[in-house]
C-alpha cells in the first residue's frame, strides 16, 4: 500500500512541475510583454515595472524565483490588479468555487449513481432506455448551455429561484448552478455506472449470492455495487477536471464571485500571473485528486493492495 | 416421499428447448449422478431446480422439494429456501468467490441473514465448518480475500459456504473440473464424507462417468437435454443398456488399456441446441440406429426394477 | 428499409445528422439575410414566426437568427471538423507508431501520453489564446492538439494486435519495410476504429470550441459561433429567449447526434449490437 502510494507520488510531482514549467516559460515566449496596452508607458515607468517585478533578471533566475515562491505557496504578484498577490486572489474565491464544486460532485454521484443503479437493474426495458436517452442528451448539452436554459426556466420564467449572485449560506443561489455544473457529471455517470453494474451482476460470484438466497437489495447493494463502482471511481480524476471546467462557465453565467471569474477576467485582461497561478492551482487539484483515486483504487480492490 | 422429485422439467429458450421432459427422485440422503457431455442440458438443469437460470429462459413442468413446487414459488420465498434448504456448488471456484469481499464475510453472511445471527457468533460458526470441511487455519483464512487462496481450498470454502445451515440437499454442478487431478479427488473424498456425516443427499453433475462412479449411488445419463438411460450406478457401468453410455463408457480412458490403441470417440458431435422432436436425439451418432430411431421418439421404459432406458433397441 | 430495421439509431442520427448540415449549408441561402445585417424595417427583438421574413425572430440588435445560428453553426461544424483532422493526424500517427515498434519507443510514447493526460489542457489552450492573441487559426490547431490523446491510446491498442496478425506477417517476410507496412498494412485496417473514435471527438472538439467563444476567447466578432451566440443570448434572454433557445438548441441536437452515431458504430465494431 505504501509502495503504491509512493510510486503515484513520484508520477505526480513531475507532472505539476511540467505544468508549470511548460506554463512559465510559455508565458515567456509570448510576443510582447504584460504591460503592452493601448498606450504606451514611458521608458522610465517600464522599466521601474520590469524591476517591480524582476522581469529585468535572465530568464533561469526568473523561473527558479518562481518555483522558490511556489514551494512557498506563494504564485507572486497579479499584473492587472497590482496591490493584490495572485495567492490573495485564489483565497478569495476559493470558498466559492470548492463549495459549488463539491456540491456538484456530490450531487453527480448520488443521482447518477442511482440512476445507473435503476437503469442497470432491468436493461432493455423502458425505463432504462428513457433513462439512458435523457442522460445521453445530458452528456451532449454542456453546463453553458444548461445554465442559461435554467436561469430562463426558473428565475425568467416560473420567478422560482433567483438568477445570480451569492450570498454565504443562501443555498437558492446555489440550486441552480450546482445543478448547471452537475448535469453532464450525472449523465456520465450514470451512463458508466449503468454499464459497470451490467457486467457486474454477469459474474459467476454474483449467481453464488443468489444461490445463498440472499435478498436482490443485498446482492446488488453488498456484491456487485463495489466492483462496479470502480471504473466510476477512475472517472473521478477527469470528472474534476470537467467540473473545473465548468465552473469557470458557471460561475461567469450566475455572475458568482469564484476563482473562474478571476480566471477569465485575467486572461482577457492578458494579466499572465493570474491566469499562470490558477492553471497550476486547477492542474494542482486535479493531479492531487487523480493521487487520491489511485489510493482509493488500491483500498477498494484487494487484489491490488498486496502489490 | 422423495426429497426432490422432478417431473417433466422442460426449459426453452426463445428458439430452442434445451431440457426436454426430464424427470427423477432423489431421496434423502442418497446421492444421484446426472451425466452427459456439454450441451446435455445438465447444468442448465441444475439452474433450473434453484430457479436461477438465465432471463430469457423458462422452465416447465414440475419441481417438487420437500412437498413444495417450487418452479411455483415466489422469488422471496425460494430465496429462504436458497443456502438454508440447497446448497448449490458451482462448477468454477475462482470466480464463484466474490473477490471483494472476505472469506468470512462470505461465509458469516449466509448464517447472519437466515438465521439472524450476529456477526461474532457467525464469524465463529464459519471458523468450525471451514474446519469440517478441512481447512487449515480457518481462522486466518477468514480474514483472507478469495485470491490469495488455491482453487481446492477456495472449492472448500464453497462446499463449507453452502453448508452452513446443514441443508438436505447439495447440487454440485461439476465442482471438481476446474481443479488438478489430486485435488479432485480431495474434494470428491470431502463430498463422500460430508454426505455420511451430514446425511446430505448429493445431486452431482458432471461430464465424467469415473467421478460418478465414485460417489454416486444412482446414474441418470442425458444427452441432447433428453433421459437416456437411468439406473444404479454398479448394475449401470456393468451392463449399459443404451448405446449413449456404452459409447460414454467405451470412451473413458483406463489405467489398463494398452498404449498404443487409440482411444475410443463416439463418432460425430453432440447437438448445438437441442435436439428434433419426434426422433431419437442420439440417433445421427448411434451405431445401430435404424428407420425408426429417426421417425419415432424412444418412450422411457422400465426394462427390470430401478432400471429405465429410452431406446427401441435395448432389450 | 432494412437498413432502417436494423441499424435504426445509425440510420437516424445519421439521416438528422445530414440535415442539419444541409440547413446549415444552404439555410443562410433561403434567407433575405445576412449575419451582421440589421434589419431596420423590423422590430428590434422580434419574435420568431413563420409570417415574417424573420423565422428565428431577431435578437436585440435586429439581426435575424435563422440566419445567424446557421452561420455560427457552419463556424462551429468547420472548427470540429478541421480540429478533429488534426487530432486525427497527431493520435494516428503517435499510436500506430508506438503500436508498431512497441518496446522502448512505445513505453515513452505512451508514458507521454499519461502525463499530458494528467495536464488541464483546456487551460493551456486558454494560456495560448491569452499568450498569443485569439486568432482563429490557433483555436483549431490548440483545440486539435489537446483532443488526440483518447486517438493515439486506442490506436496503439489496435496496432498492437494488428501487428501480430498473419498478413502482418506475411508482409513482413516479404521483405516490405516498416514504413510501407504502416502505410498499406496497418493503415487501412484501422478505417474503422479511427472513424468511430473521430466521430466521438467531433463533439467533444465542438464543445472545447464553444466553451472557448462562450468565454470570448474564441471566435471574434463579426464571426459567430454557437458558443458565442449562446454567450450573447445568455446575456439577453429576458427580452429576446429565441436568441438562447435556437442556437442552444441546434447545438445540443448536433452533439447529441454526433454521440448517439458515434455510439453506435463503436457498438456495430465491436460487434455487440443491441
Amino acid at each position: 500500500m505504501m509502495a503504491l502510494a509512493l510510486r503515484r507520488l513520484l508520477t505526480a510531482v513531475p507532472t505539476l512541475l511540467l505544468l508549470v514549467t511548460l506554463c512559465f516559460f510559455l508565458m515567456r515566449l509570448a510576443p510582447g510583454g504584460p504591460f503592452d496596452g493601448e498606450r504606451s508607458l514611458p521608458p522610465a515607468i517600464e522599466t521601474a515595472l520590469a524591476a517591480e517585478y524582476h522581469l529585468d533578471e535572465p530568464l533561469p533566475r526568473q523561473y527558479l524565483r518562481y518555483l522558490g515562491g511556489l514551494l512557498r505557496g506563494d504564485l507572486g504578484p497579479s499584473f492587472q490588479y497590482q496591490e493584490f498577490r495572485v495567492r490573495q486572489l485564489l483565497a478569495d474565491g476559493l470558498p466559492v468555487s470548492l463549495s459549488l464544486g463539491l456540491w456538484a460532485m456530490v450531487l453527480a454521484l448520488l443521482l447518477g449513481g442511482g440512476i445507473g443503479i435503476v437503469a442497470a437493474l432491468r436493461p432493455g426495458r423502458a425505463l432504462d432506455h428513457g433513462l439512458m436517452s435523457l442522460s445521453l442528451l445530458g452528456i451532449s448539452v454542456p453546463s453553458y448551455v444548461v445554465g442559461p436554459l435554467l436561469v430562463l426556466l426558473f428565475a425568467v420564467g416560473l420567478r422560482w429561484l433567483p438568477a445570480g449572485g451569492w450570498q454565504p449560506g443562501r443555498y437558492s443561489d446555489m440550486l441552480l448552478p450546482v445543478l448547471a455544473l452537475a448535469l453532464p457529471q450525472i449523465a456520465a455517470i450514470a451512463r458508466l455506472l449503468r454499464g459497470s453494474l451490467i457486467d457486474t451482476l454477469r459474474q459467476p460470484y454474483i449467481r453464488t449470492a443468489r444461490a445463498k438466497g440472499l435478498p436482490e437489495t443485498v446482492v446488488v447493494l453488498r456484491h456487485a455495487l463495489r466492483p462496479a463502482l470502480l471504473p466510476v471511481l477512475s472517472y473521478l480524476g477527469p470528472a474534476t477536471a470537467g467540473l473545473i471546467t465548468g465552473s469557470v462557465v458557471v460561475e461567469q453565467v450566475f455572475s458568482l464571485p469564484g476563482i473562474g471569474r478571476y480566471f477569465v477576467q485575467g486572461a482577457l485582461n492578458r494579466d499572465y500571473t493570474l491566469v499562470l497561478g490558477v492553471v497550476a492551482f486547477y492542474g494542482a487539484m486535479i493531479v492531487l485528486l487523480n493521487f487520491l483515486v489511485d489510493l482509493l483504487y488500491g483500498l477498494l480492490d484487494p487484489r491490488l493492495r498486496q502489490r | 416421499m422423495a426429497l426432490l422429485a422432478v417431473e417433466q422439467l422442460c426449459i426453452d429458450y426463445p428458439a430452442r428447448r434445451v431440457v426436454d421432459g426430464l424427470g427423477f427422485r432423489l431421496e434423502a440422503g442418497r446421492c444421484l449422478g446426472l451425466v452427459g457431455e456439454s450441451g446435455s442440458g445438465k447444468s442448465q438443469t441444475a439452474l433450473a431446480l434453484i430457479g436461477l437460470l438465465p432471463t430469457g429462459a423458462r422452465a416447465s413442468g414440475s419441481v417438487c422439494f420437500e412437498g413444495r413446487e417450487l418452479l411455483a414459488l415466489p422469488e422471496r420465498e425460494r430465496a429462504r429456501l436458497l443456502g438454508a434448504r440447497i446448497g448449490m456448488v458451482f462448477q468454477d471456484p475462482m470466480t464463484s468467490l466474490n473477490p471483494y469481499l472476505r472469506i468470512g464475510a462470505q461465509l458469516a453472511e449466509v448464517l447472519m441473514h437466515h438465521r439472524g445471527l450476529g456477526q461474532a457468533a457467525a464469524l465463529a460458526e464459519s471458523q468450525r465448518m471451514l474446519e469440517a470441511v478441512r481447512i487449515g487455519g480457518a481462522a486466518r483464512r477468514l480474514r483472507q480475500y478469495p485470491h490469495e487462496l488455491s482453487g481446492g481450498m477456495r472449492q472448500r470454502v464453497m462446499i463449507a459456504m453452502m453448508l452452513l445451515l446443514k441443508p438436505p440437499l447439495l447440487i454440485a454442478d461439476e465442482p471438481t473440473t476446474a481443479l488438478d487431478v489430486t485435488v479432485q479427488a480431495s474434494i470428491l473424498h470431502l463430498l463422500a464424507e460430508l454426505r455420511r456425516d451430514f446425511g446430505l443427499a448429493l445431486l452431482m453433475i458432471s461430464h465424467d462417468l469415473g467421478v460418478i462412479a465414485d460417489i454416486a449411488d444412482e446414474l441418470l445419463v442425458l444427452y441432447g437435454g433428453r433421459m437416456m438411460e437411468r439406473g444404479p450406478v454398479a448394475a449401470v457401468l456393468a451392463a449399459p443398456r443404451h448405446p449413449y453410455t456404452r459409447g460414454l463408457l467405451a470412451a473413458r480412458p483406463r489405467m489398463d488399456d494398452p498404449l498404443d490403441q487409440p482411444l475410443f470417440a463416439i463418432p460425430g458431435t453432440p447437438p448445438a441446441g437441442g435436439v428434433a422432436p419426434g426422433a431419437c436425439g442420439f440417433a445421427p451418432r448411434c451405431a445401430s440406429a435404424d428407420g425408426r430411431c429417426t421417425r419415432e421418439q424412444p418412450a422411457w421404459r422400465r426394462l427390470e426394477p430401478e432400471r429405465e432406458v429410452a431406446c427401441h433397441h435395448a432389450a | 428499409m432494412s437498413a432502417l430495421r436494423r441499424h435504426p439509431v445509425i440510420v437516424i442520427a445519421g439521416g438528422l445528422l445530414a440535415v442539419l448540415v444541409l440547413l446549415i449549408l444552404l439555410g443562410p441561402l433561403l434567407s433575405p439575410y445576412a449575419v451582421d445585417s440589421i434589419d431596420f424595417d423590423a422590430d428590434w427583438a422580434q419574435a420568431p414566426g413563420l409570417a415574417g421574413q424573420h423565422w428565428f425572430g431577431t435578437d436585440s440588435l435586429g439581426r435575424d437568427v435563422f440566419v445567424r445560428s446557421l452561420e455560427g453553426g457552419r463556424v462551429s461544424l468547420l472548427v470540429g471538423l478541421a480540429a478533429t483532422a488534426v487530432s486525427v493526424l497527431i493520435g494516428v500517427a503517435w499510436g500506430a507508431v508506438a503500436g508498431y515498434f512497441g518496446g522502448r519507443l512505445d513505453e515513452l510514447l505512451m508514458r507521454a501520453v499519461d502525463i499530458l493526460y494528467a495536464l488541464p489542457f483546456l487551460f493551456l489552450v486558454i494560456l495560448l489564446m491569452v499568450l498569443f492573441g485569439r486568432q482563429f487559426w490557433l483555436v483549431f490547431v490548440a483545440i486539435g492538439a489537446i483532443n488526440w490523446l483518447d486517438m493515439a491510446r486506442i490506436v496503439r491498442g489496435e496496432t498492437l494486435a494488428l501487428r501480430e496478425r498473419e498478413f502482418v506477417q506475411a508482409a513482413r517476410v516479404s521483405g516490405l519495410g516498416d514504413a510501407a507496412i504502416l502505410l498499406r498494412q496497418i493503415l487501412p485496417n484501422l478505417l474503422g476504429t479511427v472513424v468511430v473514435c473521430a466521430t466521438l471527438t467531433v463533439p467533444q472538439v465542438i464543445l472545447t470550441e464553444s466553451f472557448l467563444s462562450f468565454l470570448g476567447l474564441g471566435v471574434q466578432e463579426p464571426a459567430t459561433s454557437w458558443g458565442a451566440l449562446v454567450s450573447e443570448g445568455a446575456r439577453e434572454m429576458e427580452r429576446t429567449p429565441w436568441a438562447l433557445l435556437f442556437p442552444a438548441g441546434l447545438l445540443a441536437l448536433t452533439l447529441l447526434c454526433l454521440n448517439l452515431l458515434g455510439d453506435a458504430l463503436r457498438d456495430q465494431i465491436e460487434g455487440r449490437g443491441r
